[in-house]
């Protein structure tokens, strides 16, 4: 059986994501606290880290695109300087700007749950 | 719409407008759209969907597809049963307190 993710495990796991991928992680400290929970919640319900901003069939065959970090990331980060979720930003968007919104949704809909 | 859903209520002195949230437990942007009605003193009602039962969740997701033609994703606003806002952008959001 799979052990549960700690918060410490999930930060962890942010942080190696966006130094590899050469992100940044969004300044806004209840912001990612927020992610960074939702994240662990859908590690300890599916087993994977499932994006915490989009419905889930809950297995790994079908959320594969949208398992952290989705297949859609750096399309969305090259577009808009940041992730579906806020969650990893581009270098020159995190220096231009405090606060973010949302962006539109780059998965297509057939991949939605029914 | 959507009466068989067990909805929380937030209070707000702003209740000129029936305001639906449909919301993930574990969504950033869902979270600044509750502050956003909370800070704007706007009175609605919400659910997490990922925290529902999953037959509920399909209801509400096909009743929501059926209405306005799109996928439902989080947070959607829904107001007034007529019109809906999908994703936290504030500018659009701010006419809601206007």
């Amino acid at each position: 059986m799979m052990e549960d993710k700690t918060t410490q495990d999930v930060e962890k796991f942010v942080r190696s994501v966006a130094e590899h991928k050469g992100w940044i992680l969004n300044r806004d400290k209840d912001f990612i606290d927020h992610l960074v929970e939702g994240l662990r919640v859908n590690h300890n319900r599916y087993g994977f880290y499932q994006c915490p901003c989009r419905d889930s069939y809950g297995t790994r065959e079908k959320d594969k695109d949208i398992m952290c970090p989705c297949v859609y990331a750096q399309a969305d980060i090259d577009e808009f300087g940041q992730c579906f979720c806020g969650l990893y930003l581009s270098t020159g968007f995190y220096d231009d700007h405090d606060d973010i919104d949302g962006i539109p949704e780059r998965r297509p809909e057939e991949l939605y749950p029914e | 719409m959507f009466d068989y859903v067990d909805f929380q209520h937030n209070a707000g002195s702003n209740s000129d407008r029936d305001l639906k949230l449909f919301a993930l437990s574990t969504c950033g942007f869902c979270k600044k759209a509750m502050a956003f009605l909370e800070e704007n003193a706007l009175a609605y009602d919400y659910v997490f969907v990922d925290l529902i039962d999953s037959e509920v969740k399909n209801r509400i997701k096909a009743e929501f597809e059926e209405r306005f033609e799109k996928k439902m994703l989080f947070p959607t606003l829904i107001v007034d049963d007529e019109e809906f806002l999908v994703g936290f952008i504030k500018f659009y959001w701010q006419k809601l307190a206007a």
